[in-house]
């Protein structure tokens, strides 16, 4: 759900979308990199995401490979987000029933 | 799919090489960006490096990992089925064969018989809106046949009337010999009128096409238009064929265009090359030839219905040959034909026999499938074991169903281009079977991209057929008793493979009986008495008419030819005749005899023949009475002609006596009965015998240029018929030849449809038959090693080998008999189909079905006996320790 969420912000390569998902979390979600690209090629072949070789935008002799988000994908990322607010809602009422009392 | 959104790189993707490589530099990749940025930071080169890599994590586990998510691309998983399916056809080389051969028998006789029923059923003129056309043709009572042409007059004032057609078109077809640059070929012509090219819709691919002026102009035009195919291969296609001068029979005409491209004139049986306007003025010349001037074509108006156009012509047609002719009777009717394949279609004649071949070679093929579909269900019940030990390991069960499905596929993907190979082998073999029949078809029956897909729609789905049962079985394949290593399977599994045999055996025997019933029918037809002797019988089929020689010098020239002929060494007997008997053609005459009232309103006619005298010594037909004519009397004056007619003639006309009497023919002409002939088959085989009546060939004024020269010798068919030629050459050797043949293989050619049959459905049915032992022996040699240990434990106990035989006999003859039980109805049905195509054979001739039924059991028993002889000699200890 991360690498999707970061993917809306437009195209990314690997390394963009790990030091991105590394710094929004301020450090605190501190990923392995490498578990990044499992998981990248998992969600490409579920077709959320799709994948192209692409010269970079500063240095155009280099090429990376870009991961954009596709329809299916930006439809999964918003039915995960809600589910995912309903479970961190679900764990705070429990949590902390008083201070919703 | 991911890579359905990326279609310009889904073909890279297809290499798991190319996934690794993508992988690796994609890696490389991280890792550089990562060391740039840990550079920055002031670290060095080695050490950013380092701090990259550990930031990343271990580079060959992530990468398996990955691996580990991207899914097998279905071509990847084809590949690997294929490469798999194609290992395990090597492995069983045997099996692998009689599938393929099976397979591209079957698929190959369905590929030509399909083409042919295409060409001959189904196919129509290559011109728009082809199945609105429809040909005229009108009833002739008197002489029990229908006129397929009408005279010029009638066409021209049809046209002005409004019936329910578009246009009417005629047509008449002639061959011409076409003279270019000091070449001269022999080419298929058509004499049409102006309006040809317009109705049918064709357009020029070059120049113009014929117009209504051009009939107009009459013979003064000379025009003509060839066809594309002619523009291409005589002409090389050049454009300055436009306006070029040829010689069409010695005189000049000029090309004036060429139609489009695979129109090739308005019978689509006949390819003609080359279009020439008729004219009245053609008509003028030839006036008082009955055969008329052209067959009529016409186009229905839409929403027009064939009955209604032909009721609106019965009252229009009838009132313009009352005005202009020609003369028919008030009972004569006109008639519609189905048009859409142009004039001359071979529908008639062929299209029910070519469907009945379709379902034969279908039922072959069925045969064929169901053959491989009991082998490979003996096959995978023996494959049991590997395919629940795969389960056992984890592959899906569609995975297994796939794979097992490939390997069907793959056979009947190679059966099938085999088959396709055969098959333009056998449409070759057909046509030269047909012989002169096939001529015009020969164009129609190529293979094309299409007749391919209906090979490859055949094979795929004779693939699927026998292949998706087997499958079914291997993906419910239950993993226990291979992991275990027990003897797989209960009897019942059983049950469906003896089944599938059993409807083998049921098919063979329809098939069979159907090969016995034509069989008979040609048996029956060369058994019949002909009435005359053909044996040593060798015939010259000469025609003068596109020659020098006319009127006195033709009969010159026929004189001396049977002269030459008579002095031959081997000669017993010669002459000449008009007509040769049982080629299929004759001509008929009306008859006046006095004192004979004709039972119906029709004026009585009788077939006629023109023959020199020996004609009937030559022929071995009896004289019955009076005499045979002289050669003095063909050049008398004598105004009465003497006629010899045959016994039919004499009982129907004159109550058997006729010797001596008068009569009237032709419409006038006196003559006298001088001879009595036996009867003889005339045109058909299985003609009713029917009245003939002989004319001497010779008279004052007119001779025939069309002549057949016939000689019974005491040589053989080669030396007679070399002997022919010789003689033909030591005349005139410029004189062309129409035929030179035997009486007997001139019978033969008429029988060549009941023969093409006979042939066919017999080697159909031996395939069959083929099959169907295999597939019995194949499934009862499987039953034998299955029950292996059960053998063993009955003759350890004391079982006599006479009884295991048995014990696997009555196995097999259980579904030998439910096969024939099965295949009994079906073969009467069968026989039913065909009824009209047969002769003297009941459609549910007891004999036949008995020979089918007792040669399917002796097949079968032989196809049984060495799987049970070899169970019977299993030694008890071998197979107790067999597992």
């Amino acid at each position: 759900m991360l690498i999707l969420r970061t993917l809306r912000f437009g195209p990314a390569h690997g390394h963009q979308i790990a030091k991105h998902i590394q710094r929004t979390t301020e450090d605190l979600l501190q990923v392995e990199h490498g578990s990044l690209y499992p998981a990248l090629h998992r969600l490409e072949r579920k077709g959320w995401i799709a994948a192209k070789w692409e010269p970079a935008a500063k240095d155009l002799k280099r090429e990376f490979k870009y991961y954009r988000l596709t329809a299916p994908g930006k439809k999964q990322l918003v039915a995960e987000e809600s589910k995912w607010k309903q479970m961190t809602g679900a764990i705070a009422r429990v949590m902390w029933p008083v201070e919703e009392g | 799919m991911s890579w359905r959104q990326m279609p310009d790189r889904w073909l890279l993707r297809l290499s798991r090489k190319h996934r690794e490589e993508d992988l690796e530099r994609e890696l490389r990749c991280h890792l550089d960006t990562e060391a740039e940025e840990q550079r920055e930071t002031g670290v060095s080169n080695d050490e950013a490096r380092y701090a990259a890599q550990r930031a990343l994590g271990n580079t060959t586990l992530i990468k398996e990992d990955t691996r580990a998510m991207w899914e097998w691309s279905s071509m990847e998983r084809l590949w690997q089925d294929l490469r798999y399916a194609a290992r395990m056809m090597a492995r069983r080389p045997v099996f692998t064969a009689i599938a393929v051969l099976s397979l591209a028998i079957a698929l190959g006789a369905n590929t030509a018989v399909f083409s042919f029923a295409r060409a001959v059923v189904f196919k129509s003129l290559p011109v728009p809106g082809a199945d609105r056309l429809v040909i005229l043709r009108q009833r002739n009572e008197t002489f029990h046949m229908e006129n397929c042409c009408f005279p010029y007059p009638f066409f021209a004032e049809l046209r002005k009337q409004d019936t329910g057609f578009e246009d009417v078109l005629a047509v008449n077809p002639t061959e011409v010999k076409l003279t270019d640059a000091g070449q001269t070929e022999k080419l298929q012509a058509e004499i049409v009128s102006g309006n040809y090219f317009q109705m049918l819709g064709v357009r020029p691919a070059a120049g113009r096409l014929l117009s209504e002026g051009d009939e107009q102009a009459g013979g003064a035009s000379h025009v003509c238009v060839i066809s594309y195919r002619l523009w291409q291969e005589r002409f090389g296609g050049k454009p300055d064929v436009i306006g070029r001068r040829v010689l069409l029979n010695a005189e000049p005409f000029q090309i004036v265009g060429v139609s489009e491209a695979g129109f090739l004139g308005a019978a689509l049986h006949e390819p003609h090359d080359l279009q020439i306007p008729g004219s009245a003025a053609a008509y003028n010349q030839e006036a008082g030839d009955a055969s008329g001037w052209g067959q009529l074509v016409a186009r229905l108006k839409p929403g027009v219905s064939l009955q209604q156009a032909q009721a609106r012509l019965n009252v229009i047609g009838k009132q313009v040959e009352r005005v202009v002719g020609p003369k028919m009777s008030e009972y004569d009717d006109f008639l519609l034909r189905d048009g859409s394949q142009g004039i001359d279609s071979k529908k008639e004649q062929f299209g029910k026999p070519l469907l009945l071949l379709l379902l034969l070679v279908a039922v072959v093929l069925l045969v064929a499938c169901a053959n491989l579909a009991a082998l490979l269900l003996v096959r995978s019940v023996e494959r049991m074991r590997e395919a629940g030990m795969r389960v056992a390991l984890g592959a899906s069960r569609p995975a297994l169903f796939r794979q097992f499905l490939v390997e069907s596929l793959l056979l009947s993907v190679t059966g099938g281009l085999a088959g396709w190979l055969l098959g333009r082998v056998l449409i070759q073999a057909l046509l030269d079977l047909l012989g002169p029949q096939g001529d015009g078809l020969e164009l129609q029956v190529q293979p094309d991209e299409r007749l391919f897909l209906f090979s490859a729609a055949a094979a795929l789905l004779a693939g699927l057929v026998f292949g998706i049962l087997p499958a079914w079985r291997a993906a419910h394949a239950d993993p226990m008793p291979a992991v275990h290593g027990t003897p797989t399977g209960s009897g019942r599994k059983w049950l469906v493979s003896r089944f599938i045999v059993a409807g083998q055996v049921a098919l063979s025997l329809a098939l069979l009986f159907s090969a016995g019933l034509f069989a008979q029918t040609l048996r029956n037809l060369r058994a019949i008495d002909l009435g005359f002797h053909p044996e040593n019988v060798s015939l010259l089929h000469i025609d003068l008419s596109g020659t020098t020689y006319r009127d006195q010098r033709a009969a010159n020239y026929f004189d001396e030819l049977l002269r030459r002929a008579r002095q031959l060494p081997d000669t017993r007997a010669a002459s000449l005749a008009q007509i040769s008997v049982l080629s299929g053609s004759m001509e008929m005459i009306t008859v006046e005899i006095p004192g004979y009232v004709s039972p119906s309103h029709l004026t009585p006619t009788t077939y006629f023949n023109t023959i020199s005298n020996g004609y009937f010594r030559t022929l071995g037909i009896a004289l019955l009475a009076g005499r045979d004519f002289t050669a003095a009397e063909s050049n008398s004056d004598n105004n009465e002609v003497a006629v010899i007619v045959n016994e039919q003639f004499a009982r129907e006309f004159f109550a058997g006596d006729a010797l001596g009497k008068p009569l009237l023919y032709g419409g006038g002409i006196k003559a006298r009965v001088v001879g009595i002939a036996g009867t003889a088959k005339f045109m058909l085989l299985k003609e009713i015998p029917h009245s003939v009546m002989y004319l001497p060939v010779t008279r004052k004024n007119y001779f025939p240029q069309d002549l057949f020269l016939q000689v019974r010798s005491t040589g053989t068919p080669a030396m007679a018929i070399s002997e022919l030629r010789a003689l033909h050459q030591s005349l005139d050797p410029r004189v062309p030849i129409e035929t030179v043949a035997t009486m007997e293989m001139q019978i033969d050619h008429a029988l060549s449809r009941e023969r093409l049959l006979a042939f066919l459905s017999t080697s159909l049915a031996l395939v069959a038959v083929a099959l169907a032992a295999i597939g019995l022996y194949g499934v009862l040699s499987f039953s034998v090693a299955r029950r292996m240990r059960e053998i063993g434990i009955r003759m350890a106990v004391g079982a006599e080998r006479r009884r295991i035989l048995n014990l696997f006999l009555r196995e097999s003859t259980w579904v030998v008999l439910g096969g024939i039980a099965l295949g009994t109805p079906l073969a009467f049905l069968s026989g039913k189909l065909a009824s009209s195509l047969l002769y003297g054979v009941r459609p549910q001739d007891i004999g036949a079905a008995l020979l089918a039924t007792t040669l399917l059991i002796g097949v079968a028993l032989a196809a049984t006996a060495i799987p049970a002889w070899r169970a019977s000699r299993v030694d008890p200890i071998v197979a107790l320790r067999h597992e």
